[in-house]
């Protein structure tokens, strides 16, 4: 009897999972979901802001050039979510060697591209794809 | 002048009641803990971070690896003929170590009827120390590895005792992997979580450890999985095996379907549907779960 009860529990979920995940096309390619360049050149616009009120990690950006750091973030995720951008520096290690980049600020840049992508309106499966490319740059970047 | 409003989570009976100001709510900058919502997990009924009744490889709370974190909780079960209390808290420490308490009280009218018992509740503390050994949850392919010790004290060992448990205390030994798949079921996130436990615990040794039918510890497969619908929804399931040690009463595995609401860093309430089968000696007992952790 209860496993009858457990396996109705179990297929309505997997059920409503699939009637959410298919309301949202996949087929597209991530920087068409993302809204192209413009939509990431302002995910990467509202990041900026809201880096600089996180204090955790403010003080790392102390002097960047932020119009090129602006530039150089959306042409990257622009390349590696299939987009028409070439992106030249595309060793993370090579541009984060050498500042020991700690994870609580690794998990603190993560945390605030989610909220802009959340303030840009980028769909939840959306973020999750972005995410997905970016956290094997983890190695390269954080105690490096 | 301005009023600050609380909201009160209360848990009855055992009265477990947490204060949010509404500002906690609205802010998950409320706190400087980094780690990504959800990853800290509930907090499972034997007081390790994890679902409701199996623990997984994360560290409690949101500390990340330069910080600290504290989380309180309280958890309810409720079956056709038994409840079950349990407050506790950890500490944790680097997202490397995590120091877990948790007192439970199980409450057994049905059983004390039957048998005639003069007494109606067994309670059991645990004491339990995990570290995470390798991986990051989300951030390297492999997944995260936990080591955890649980020290086990049964406080009424009379009933248990009784029924031909051989001891009153135990430890158990948990070795657990956890990973969290970003997009990685349909574009939402994928938590999957496998535990192997080394026990001689009867019903996590509420009913004391060891039995005249099995003594020995031996290794219990225990698994959980879930999915993120966004950053505040966990749906997930459980399974338990568990030991059946003692000829008198029988022990069945155990199952939830649980939804975990992480509404910020500050708390998180579960709330899920759990299949204990058979215990000491009633059939069928299902019922549901509530599930209440702060985090600090
Ligand atoms: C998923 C993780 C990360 C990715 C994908 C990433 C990506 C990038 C990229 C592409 C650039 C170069 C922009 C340019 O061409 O000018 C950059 C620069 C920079 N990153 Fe990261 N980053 C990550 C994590 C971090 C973390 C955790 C920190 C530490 C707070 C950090 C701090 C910086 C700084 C300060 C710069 C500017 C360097 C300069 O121009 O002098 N990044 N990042």
């Amino acid at each position: 009897m209860m496993r009858i009860q457990l396996f109705k529990i179990a297929s309505a979920m997997v059920v409503l999972l699939l009637l959410i995940s298919c309301a949202s096309p996949t087929k597209k390619s991530l920087y068409d979901d993302l809204g192209q360049y413009e939509g990431i050149d302002n995910i990467i616009r509202e990041l900026i802001f809201i880096i600089a009120k996180d204090e955790r990690v403010s003080p790392r950006y102390k002097g960047v050039n932020l119009q090129h750091f602006k530039k150089g973030l959306s042409d990257y995720i622009c390349q590696l979510s299939g987009g028409p951008c070439k992106y030249e520096n595309e060793n993370m290690k090579l541009i984060h060697a050498g500042h020991n980049y700690s994870n609580t600020e690794f998990n603190a840049i993560v945390d605030d591209l989610i909220l802009a992508m959340e303030k840009r309106g980028i769909p939840v499966g959306v973020q999750n794809r972005l995410l997905a490319l970016l956290a094997p740059a983890y190695k390269d970047v954080v105690y490096q | 002048m301005k009023i600050i409003k609380i909201l009160a989570f209360c848990l009855l009976p055992s009265s477990v009641c947490m204060a949010v100001s509404e500002a906690d709510l609205a802010s998950s900058e409320a706190i400087a803990r980094s780690r990504l919502l959800v990853t800290g997990g509930a907090t499972t009924i034997e007081g390790a971070a994890g679902g409701g009744i199996v623990p997984m490889a994360v560290i409690s709370g949101y500390g990340a690896q330069e910080e600290w974190s504290a989380t309180a909780f309280g958890s309810y079960v409720d079956t056709s003929d038994y409840q079950l209390e349990v407050v506790g808290g950890s500490w944790s420490w680097r997202n490397r170590l995590e120091l877990s308490v948790a007192q439970q009280k199980l409450t057994h009218d049905s059983l004390t009827a039957a048998l005639n018992l003069p007494t109606d509740s067994i309670s059991q503390r645990i004491v339990s120390a995990k570290v995470r050994v390798v991986g990051d949850l989300i951030y390297t392919a492999a997944p995260q590895i936990s080591i955890g010790v649980q020290y086990k004290e049964n406080l009424d060992f009379l009933v248990p005792g009784a029924v031909g448990a051989k001891n009153d205390s135990g430890t158990d030994i948990n070795l657990s992997a956890t990973k969290l798949f970003l997009g990685g079921f349909f574009n939402r996130n994928l938590l999957l979580n496998a535990n192997l436990r080394y026990t001689n615990a009867n019903q996590t040794g509420l009913v004391g450890f060891g039995g005249d039918k099995n003594n020995d510890k031996e290794v219990m497969p225990e698994i959980s999985a879930g999915v993120l619908l966004n950053k505040h929804w966990l749906v997930g399931t459980e399974y338990r095996q568990k030991p059946d040690n003692l000829s008198f009463i029988k022990e069945n595995d155990w199952q939830t379907v649980f939804v975990g609401w992480f509404p910020n860093k500050r708390i998180a309430v579960v709330a899920g549907w759990v299949d204990l089968g058979e215990v000491a000696t009633f059939k069928d007992q299902t019922g549901w779960y509530l599930s209440l952790q702060g985090s600090f």
